[in-house]
């Protein structure tokens, strides 16, 4: 069985960012929102969260950054996915997604193993 | 930092890391936090309760704001790191693929670096084996060396024992002075006897060098106060071991030196032998009638012992001087006899142990040096001619935005490579040099503790020359073709059209090359000097023939041996001797030429001054004359009538006969040794000058100090010297020398056995020594220079193929293009020659000590220096300019 990363929440949270900025360069807030929309509550302990992640994950090498401005004239910090990046995404979504085939069919299994 | 501005690695560590990260982070969170107020306050909140909502949501700001600055601070630093490193390495590569594209230029500046590193760390070993090494006694700087002189000439002749110790009461700036003299003894074994190098010292000599026994105890002043009254012997660790198999019940133990018994109170520690750095043996000074008669103890008159001192604290060597001045003042007062035009000189132990090898080390070092600069000019001018090669490449790099401080840095590590290169060559040359220059040192120009070796030290002096060699004079022409303005340094690359006419004009090259060819002629002029001189000297007579002659020592100890059994000892071992089929004649004296154990008196003529004249008595068998090869002039020989009891009859030289009877007939002439009612001599014969001491010394002076030969049987040493004359090609054996030595007395040991002719060859060792090395170094400086001007002109003629295509096709012959760049080369030469002239005449002073009968500006060596070098340079010159001719016009013409 594929394990779960070390902390469920923030490895789901790098996993969120990274699926969010598969679609093109976005700044935090942008990124926030979306997860919020999406999720509705994942991000409840604090939006703030998100930029600790977002460093992390720019120290790692799986995004980057650069100050653009925004579609509001703002100057603004904008991250985007860069290789290593896209692939960490692929295998991750991989992991995640035979993870939670393996929980699925354990809970749905009705007799207990021999 | 937004990467869309790259900074030079450098400048951007200048810039405060933190304030831009804090920055950053803190306006990305502050974006968040308005984005979301405003979004709220469209949602239909007032403005206040959206910005609390904001930060609601927000979370702890502070604590978020502190970890994105944490994790940035961290990247940023990590980011530094490996670029750093990327880009040194970037660098690293860079540097050595220029080389392989240009293996020419950067084999001649590595081997170019390595003859100066190499050729100067060699040197240093030496200087530093010599000067630097502190000597190994306690405190070695204060310890100074008291030689007592014959003013007002200044001529050293040591002390007498009762002078000695009237400077140890009387001074008041020397804590202790210790009488010291270096003896030879026959120490008797069980095998064969041998012959030790030893010391006499009086009680405080441990003391004041500082110097204690590994074992037992040194000498003290209780051992030195009554004549004999002490017979105690303090022993070398070498010599513990060889002869007495490191048993440790040594103390104690009775040893026969001299055939005296001599109790062994101590053993030195490893290493230590003493002042002379060669003895085995020490003795207290009142045991002296080991060598000499006891008597000595009491005469102020007879001087030849050393004596050490050591200042007090804060005392200088001028202090002690002075001081030491007025001692021998008051004691020219108390015992005019005796001390009239006597006085002290104190020597640093350095001073006393380097003597005129320091001004040799000096000026060879002086010498490197100055070969060292043309090396490094050598390195200059071909740097200066790639970095204009260079100029286009270095040109484009910028115009495509390589910043200079990157450019620096990659020129900084091309320097750095080379100079490590060369460096590492020049270590190895180094090691090669002093492999091969110690044997070529002769005996005695270095004091006996000098070991030259290539150590720790020296590589370190070798390193610093490297890094200073090929750094900064590597570097700062490539800086200055650097700094050079893009858009000039595109369009001369371009056009290439520099003028040949340029060749003698003035510039960075032309300067280099002048001062390269300056200093090769200074350093040719102090080689042609040296070998001039050596020439001189090697012509020089001895006046004696010493080929095939072979010398021994050996001591008749007075305990055994009193002056009618030296005289029968004598007679019979000449008679042994001459009986062998190898032996031409043989005879015993009191000294051989060359041998250093001349022994001087005064004579005084019936007519003569008060004073006397100071001479060198040499006592001689019959067969002395025949046996060296020393012209009887007029009158007789020494002959066997010649004995004790007949007449006292003397041999005198040709230059003493010249200057004494310049009018008369000197057979038949009368003087008297020592003082007014000393023993009469009459003169008997006039042999050919001699050369004893010296090659160099001019013996037909008035002050010169003439040589006397007296018969043997009249005047028996005890030390004596045995002198064969070999026949033809069958040499004698030192086995059979020992064998009809101990025939006669097997306690006797025979030592420093020598053929004279060598001990002839060691007198100009010093000579040869220093040409071959300058001679050595400013051949190759004279190379280098040669190969300095070459390039120079190879690489303008080379830019200026267009002009002499032009020039060619437009009728010019090739002579006249020739006689073109030679003009401006021989301007050039002509302009270093005079330089150079000019430096040796400046500089070939410090030379002054070690030239025999040549000028220190010998207008002969100067002129045929300088047509040399005039020469070469335009050989150098010429070679280029011919190939530069040769070319194709057409295609050079089409090429641009």
């Amino acid at each position: 069985m594929p394990r779960p990363p070390q902390d469920l929440l923030q490895g789901t949270l790098d996993l969120l960012v990274l699926k969010t900025l598969s679609w093109g360069p976005a700044h935090g807030y942008a990124i926030a929102r979306w997860i919020q929309q999406l999720t509705g509550q994942v991000l409840d302990v604090g939006e703030g969260s998100l930029y600790p992640a977002l460093h992390r994950l720019e120290e790692r090498g799986l995004v980057k950054s650069e100050w653009q401005l925004s579609p509001n004239n703002r100057r603004a910090k904008f991250y985007q996915l860069t290789t290593r990046g896209r692939q960490q995404l692929r295998t991750e979504t991989a992991t995640w997604t035979e993870f939670v085939d393996a929980v699925g069919k354990v809970l749905r299994t009705t007799a207990q193993p021999a | 930092m937004a990467p869309s501005s790259p900074r030079p690695g450098w400048r951007r560590l200048l810039h405060s890391l933190r304030s831009d990260i804090r920055g950053d982070v803190r306006a990305e969170l502050s974006f968040h936090l308005e984005m979301r107020t405003a979004d709220l306050v469209a949602s239909g909140l007032s403005r206040d309760e959206a910005r609390a909502e904001a930060e609601r949501q927000f979370g702890d700001m502070l604590l978020i704001r502190d970890e994105c600055i944490t994790i940035d601070e961290r990247r940023e630093r990590r980011v530094h790191r490996t670029e750093m490193i990327g880009d040194m390495w970037n660098d690293l590569r860079f540097a050595l693929r220029t080389f392989r594209r240009s293996p020419g230029f950067t084999s001649a500046v590595i081997a170019t670096l390595a003859l100066g590193i190499g050729a100067s760390t060699a040197m240093f070993s030496l200087v530093d084996s010599t000067l630097l090494r502190p000597l190994p006694f306690h405190e070695p700087d204060d310890i100074v060396v008291l030689w007592g002189i014959k003013q007002p000439e200044g001529d050293i002749r040591g002390a007498s024992f009762p002078e000695i110790a009237d400077w140890r009461s009387m001074n008041h700036t020397l804590t202790d002075v210790a009488l010291f003299d270096p003896i030879s003894l026959n120490l008797r074994t069980t095998a064969e006897p041998v012959r030790l190098s030893g010391e006499m010292v009086s009680g405080g000599f441990f003391q004041l060098i500082g110097a204690r026994a590994a074992l037992g105890r040194t000498i003290l002043p209780s051992d030195d106060d009554a004549p004999d009254a002490h017979p105690v012997a303090v022993i070398s660790d070498a010599l513990w071991h060889e002869r007495f198999a490191g048993d440790s019940a040594i103390i104690g133990r009775i040893i026969t030196l001299n055939d005296r018994a001599l109790t062994v109170i101590g053993v030195m520690p490893p290493g230590f032998t003493g002042l002379s750095f060669a003895a085995d043996v020490w003795v207290p000074s009142m045991m002296i009638s080991l060598t000499s008669p006891a008597s000595i103890i009491e005469r102020r008159g007879t001087r030849w012992l050393m004596a050490v001192g050591r200042l007090k604290p804060g005392v200088t060597m001028a202090d002690a001087q002075r001081d030491i001045d007025g001692v021998a003042a008051r004691l020219t007062q108390s015992y005019p006899e005796t001390n009239t035009d006597r006085g002290v000189r104190l020597m640093s132990l350095e001073e006393n142990y380097l003597g005129s090898t320091r001004s040799l080390l000096f000026t060879l070092f002086g010498a490197v040096f100055l070969f060292l600069l043309i090396a490094c000019v050598n390195v200059t001018s071909l740097q200066l001619v790639r970095g204009i090669a260079r100029r286009r490449e270095i040109a484009v790099r910028m115009a495509i935005g390589a910043d200079r401080a990157r450019l620096v840095r990659q020129l900084l590590v091309e320097g750095v490579v080379l100079a490590i290169a060369g460096g590492v060559v020049g270590a190895l040359v180094a090691w090669l040099g002093v492999r091969a220059m110690t044997p070529l040192i002769p005996d005695g120009l270095l004091p006996a503790y000098a070991h030259p070796e290539v150590n720790g030290r020296a590589l370190a002096f070798g390193l610093g020359v490297a890094v200073f060699a090929g750094v900064i004079f590597g570097v700062v022409p490539a800086f200055r073709s650097a700094r050079r303005d893009i858009s000039t340094a595109l369009r001369e690359a371009g056009a290439s059209n520099s003028g040949l006419a340029r060749i003698g004009r003035a510039g960075a090259h032309q300067f280099l090359v002048v001062g390269q060819i300056a200093i090769a002629l200074v350093l040719l002029a102090g080689a042609g000097l040296m070998l001039r001189s050596l020439r001189h000297q090697l012509a020089v007579s001895p006046g004696f023939r010493p080929d095939g002659v072979l010398g021994a020592r050996l001591n008749l100890p007075a305990e055994r041996y009193d002056s009618d059994a030296r005289i029968a000892f004598a007679n019979q071992l000449i008679d042994r001797l001459e009986s062998l089929p190898s032996v031409e004649s043989a005879a015993m004296s009191s000294d051989l030429p060359f041998g250093g154990s001349s022994s001087a008196a005064i004579l005084r003529l019936p007519e003569g001054d008060e004073d006397g004249v100071r001479f060198y008595r040499h006592a001689g068998s019959p067969s002395y004359f025949a046996t060296l090869g020393i012209p009887i002039i007029r009158g007789r020989s020494f002959t066997t009538t010649d004995t004790k009891g007949s007449p006292e009859v003397a041999v005198i030289s040709d230059a003493m006969a010249k200057r004494f009877w310049p009018n008369a007939d000197p057979i038949g002439q009368h003087f008297r040794i020592g003082g007014a009612d000393g023993p009469q001599m009459t003169v008997v014969g006039v042999a050919g000058t001699v050369r004893y001491r010296d090659l160099t010394t001019n013996l037909a002076a008035p002050g010169s100090e003439p040589d006397v030969y007296f018969p043997l049987a009249q005047h028996p040493a005890s030390a004596m010297e045995i002198s064969v004359r070999q026949k033809g090609s069958s040499p004698l054996s030192l086995a059979t020398l020992q064998r009809e030595v101990a025939a006669l007395d097997p306690s006797l040991p025979i030592y420093d056995v020598r053929q004279l002719s060598s001990d002839l060859r060691t007198q100009s060792a010093t000579g040869r020594f220093g040409s071959l090395t300058l001679g050595v170094f400013s051949a190759v400086a004279l190379i280098l220079a040669a190969i300095g001007i070459y390039g120079v002109v190879a690489f303008v003629v080379g830019r200026s193929r267009r002009e002499i295509a032009i020039r060619m096709a437009l009728g010019a012959r090739a002579t006249s293009v020739v006689r073109l760049i030679l003009r401006g080369g021989l301007l050039l030469t002509t302009a270093g020659v005079l330089l150079g002239v000019a430096g040796a005449f400046a500089t070939s002073r410090v030379l002054r000590d070690q030239l025999f009968e040549v000028s220190a500006t010998d207008p002969i060596t100067f002129s045929s220096v300088a047509l040399l070098v005039l020469l070469v340079a335009l050989s150098a010159t010429y070679l280029p300019a011919r190939r530069a001719t040769r070319v194709e016009v057409q295609r050079v013409l089409r090429e641009e």
